[in-house]
């Protein structure tokens, strides 16, 4: 059968088979213009796989055999790569997190328009055009890394939309957003998807083919999700139970009734002057908390009241909070699993530090036996909450605490989870859950702590960004190169003065050329510091050769190492500044701008790079949020201190959930455009006089170096 | 039935195969970073044989090459992580080895293909690993011997037998074990090492059982 020309998306016996199991059997899906068709069925069922095939994903980036054939207007796009589909299709994935691929949001909106080659002049207006219908306009100057996840998930949408596609396909956009952000991202979904949209938008708009709203498939997390956020699909197509999950019972909880509370004294906390970083503003002023053994205690607030940050305290992991010595023994399970994980299979997670009987009954009451050989990280998300539920437990903490044990999770996952909570607090557990899930609250809370909203300029502080400066409106290709040009000639010379002469004069034009703060030029100097004061003694110390001048038992120094080591200390100040003098004046970004456009480094590894540099400004974050942890879990053993095997453990798990953020933002590139040709770069960056005067007076000091 | 079309070593390096070698190279830049501290430590601590302390240590400095040659099966993939690592500790990390580091960085990236360039790119044992710390080390105690003037020192055949050393333990070795963790870990699924090691296995299960 051949497809209708007229339907924008068509799929036709869908089979997806992976390491010799069917994940997807069969299926058939058929959009005319304008369809919202809701994608359900349970976890396991190969939701998120239809999807991937319809995206091109599969088969090009991810891995699995395809059977069947997809069809745009009548023709076979089964071969078609993602980033050729995104001239007709936007594709959303799940997280808003790892979906998002530049450092500020107006690039972001701009890059779909720069891969389909939209001629510059139009890039401008249509950004803000988008951003208007979205209602993030107020968030165009903002860093993609500093959005809350609403905030995210709509410029991400924004950024999907932005090309005028005629199919968008959403994977579960409302799972991971609380319940406000839930409700902002569904009034969007109601207004740019749907019939409703109809014409009226078509004319004002201008940018869409078709000047009308995109058909649409929309992968559900939960049961009717859709029609409760009010967005109406045309047709519903419900996936069976999948070939690969086996049916397993999950969650058999403990006694159906609700204990009495136990008469045991409560533990409690009060807590004063609450902040997540020692010169962080204070998140929480001051707070009591009782939790009884043998209850449930829900936190619940808005976001950013501080839910998360007074688990950290309590759990004693925040610098001024540590525990104290009679304190009891605290468990903390983190919102995202994979954050951890410190071992390499779900038997050696569960018995880490841990009763390993108990952990294999709890395995069994939660539905993972049967998976202990499997890697943690191989577990779908739901599974991947269960174990760190269960691995947490299994150490057998007073006092557990918990932070959204159900974000993300489908009716199936939420169900289990809601299971291990009851028989914990049965078996005596003190838990405290924050939440923003009312349906728990109502069904197991026994008792529950508002925090209220914090008043308004308490977000996250800054970046420091790189102020606007004289080196800062030069090329980064220029300084670049004349930062390495310079360093190069150091090594050309052992005279201490010139060396010492430049050193100055580096740090000078940091400060006065670059506007650097003098604070944040000595903090960047500190390794440096140490850096020239070890390659001074170690020469000194270790150079052999020349008239001995000093001997202190078995070192002897030499005049021939006084000299190396003076010079090569020297050396090392002088790089040092010439480095502080690159990084500190240099937008990241527009240096790589810079390395793609003058340069000439190809698209894709100006952009592979990109996604690299948002990565690396989370890995501080995500290094933190690994080793607090991991410290939690080692409590058990004693253990509290950065030893080589704790660095091994959370380097590892920094290094997979890198890989793992690192190829969704590839998809997410591709998703957007990437690789088509021609494109066009909406803000050129172009040589200036600054460019020369700076390489001219580069020039100069190398001359006067080498001629010293 | 389309399947998974390529073959290791035809086809240019995908996106998502580029952002990975990028991501090892921002990862490996901090450790490599930290790294340097270490060695500055190292060095002071052993008084006068400091100057050593960058020969015990210099495997360490070379890890990231074979990782990204296993994990893409494409050559020129090690010098590139390798060079984004050097990158990364120059420019976003400020450090005080200076831009020199960039042209180290190639060299020992260089090396370490070599082992996996006679193979043809084929083979990932740990045999090969150990071969790649070794040719590392080998080259770029030939460049450091250039640049330092060590030839002729007295220490010279010591030298040389921790540097080769620690290419073989501390890059060939500890590669080999990051490398098979990450395997274990499923995040290789759709790259080529993941897709290479799924291969293996379906030819091993048609193979007569008995291999455990």
């Amino acid at each position: 059968m051949t497809g209708d020309a007229a339907e924008p998306l068509r799929a036709e016996g869908i089979t997806v088979t992976h390491t010799d199991e069917p994940v997807v059997r069969g299926l058939d899906l058929a959009l005319a213009a304008g369809d919202v068709v809701a994608l359900t069925g349970p976890s396991g069922s190969g939701k998120s796989t239809v999807l991937a095939v319809l995206a091109g994903l599969i088969p090009h980036t991810r891995a699995g055999d395809l059977d069947g054939r997809v069809l745009h207007h009548g023709a076979d796009v089964t071969d078609q790569p993602p980033w050729q589909r995104a001239a007709w299709l936007g594709f959303l994935a799940q997280d808003p997190a790892s979906s998002l691929c530049l450092a500020n949001v107006r690039d972001e909106l701009a890059l779909p328009l720069e891969n389909a080659g939209v001629p510059r002049a139009e890039i401008g207006p249509r950004v803000a055009a988008i951003a208007e219908r979205c209602g993030i306009t107020h968030l165009l100057g903002r860093q993609t890394g500093q959005l809350s996840g609403g905030e995210a998930q709509r410029v991400a949408l924004a950024a999907t939309l932005v090309g005028g596609p005629e199919v968008v396909l959403l994977d579960e956009p409302l799972s991971m957003l609380d319940p406000d952000a839930a409700a902002d991202v569904a009034a969007l979904l109601r207004t740019e998807l749907g019939t409703a949209r109809g014409t009226e938008l078509g004319v004002a708009e201008g940018a869409s083919r078709s000047g009308r709203a995109p058909a649409a498939v929309i992968v559900e997390h939960r049961r009717a999700e859709l029609a409760r956020a009010g967005v109406r699909a045309s047709h519903t197509v419900a996936l069976g139970r999948g070939c690969a999950a086996p049916a397993r019972p999950v969650g058999a909880p403990g006694p159906a009734l609700r204990p009495a509370p136990t008469a045991a004294a409560p533990f409690r906390w009060h807590l004063t002057d609450v902040r997540r970083a020692p010169d962080g503003p204070v998140v929480l002023p001051g707070v009591d908390i009782a939790l009884r053994p043998g209850t449930l205690t829900a936190l619940t607030g808005p976001n950013g009241s501080g839910k998360s940050t007074l688990l950290l305290a309590i759990a004693g992991l925040l610098p001024a909070h540590r525990a104290a010595s009679g304190a009891p023994r605290v468990g903390l399970v983190f919102q995202r699993p994979e954050n951890q994980f410190v071992t390499h299979t779900v038997r050696e997670e569960i018995s880490w530090n841990a009763d390993a009987r108990r952990a294999a009954v709890l395995l069994e009451r939660v539905g993972l036996a049967g998976l202990e050989e499997l890697s943690p990280h191989q577990l779908s998300l739901g599974q991947q909450r269960r174990l760190s539920l269960v691995a947490a437990a299994a150490q057998s903490p007073p006092v557990l605490l918990l932070d959204e044990p159900t974000f993300g999770l489908d009716d199936a996952g939420v169900t289990a989870v809601e299971g291990v909570l009851a028989g914990l607090r049965a078996d005596g557990v003190a838990l405290l859950v924050a939440t923003h899930d009312r349906g728990l609250v109502e069904r197991l809370a026994d008792a529950e702590v508002q925090l209220s909203a914090q008043p308004a300029g308490r977000s996250r502080p800054a970046r420091s960004g790189v102020p606007d400066s004289f080196l800062a409106r030069c090329s980064p290709v220029t300084t670049f190169a004349l930062v390495f040009a310079v360093s190069i000639t150091l090594l050309f010379t052992l005279d201490v003065t010139p060396v010492l002469g430049l050193w100055a004069l580096a740090a000078a034009a940091a400060l006065t050329l670059g506007r650097v703060p003098l604070r944040r030029l000595l903090l960047f100097q500190v390794p440096v510091a140490w850096f020239a004061l070890s390659a001074f003694l170690v020469n000194m110390l270790s150079r052999s050769g020349g008239v001995p001048v000093a001997r202190w038992g078995p070192l002897t120094i030499t005049d021939d190492g006084l000299t190396w080591g003076l010079a090569l200390g020297a050396r090392s100040l002088a790089i040092g500044a010439l480095a502080a003098l690159f990084a500190l004046t240099t937008d990241a970004i527009a240096f790589l701008n810079a390395a793609h456009q003058q340069a000439r480094v190809p698209a894709r590894h100006a952009y592979a790079l990109m996604a690299g540099y948002r990565l690396m400004e989370m890995l501080p974050e995500e290094w933190w949020t690994l080793r607090a942890a991991h410290r939690v879990r080692a409590r058990g053993a004693g253990r509290d201190r950065l030893t080589l095997d704790a660095f091994r453990r959370a380097a590892f798990s920094l290094l997979v959930v890198a890989l793992r953020r690192g190829q969704q933002l590839a998809e997410a590139l591709e998703a957007r455009g990437l690789g088509r040709s021609p494109r066009t770069v909406w803000r050129p960056v172009r040589w200036g006089w600054r460019d020369a005067a700076l390489a001219a007076s580069a020039t100069l000091t190398i001359v006067a170096v080498l001629a010293l | 039935m389309t399947t998974s079309p390529r073959t290791p070593g035809t086809h240019p390096l995908t996106l998502a195969e580029i952002v990975s070698v990028v991501v090892l190279g921002v990862v490996f830049g901090f450790l490599y970073y930290a790294l340097v501290l270490g060695w500055r430590a190292l060095g002071v601590l052993m008084g006068p044989f400091g100057d050593l302390a960058q020969n015990v240590l210099i495997g360490g400095w070379i890890v990231v090459a074979p990782l990204a040659v296993f994990i893409t099966r494409r050559p020129g993939t090690g010098i590139l992580a390798e060079v984004a690592a050097s990158v990364v500790e120059v420019v976003f990390l400020g450090s005080p080895v200076g831009p020199i580091l960039l042209l180290s960085a190639f060299i020992q990236g260089l090396g370490a293909e070599v082992a996996f360039l006679l193979t043809g790119y084929r083979r990932y044992g740990l045999g090969v690993f150990l071969a790649s710390g070794l040719t590392g080390a080998a080259l770029s105690f030939v460049y450091a011997t250039i640049r330092f003037g060590w030839w002729g020192q007295d220490l010279f055949a010591l030298r040389l037998g921790l540097h080769l050393t620690s290419g073989v333990v501390l890059c060939g070795l500890l590669a080999w074990a990051v490398a098979r963790a990450l395997l274990r870990s499923g995040v290789l699924r759709d790259l080529p090492a993941g897709r290479a090691e799924r291969a293996e296995r379906a030819r091993g299960a048609l193979a007569p059982a008995g291999q455990e």
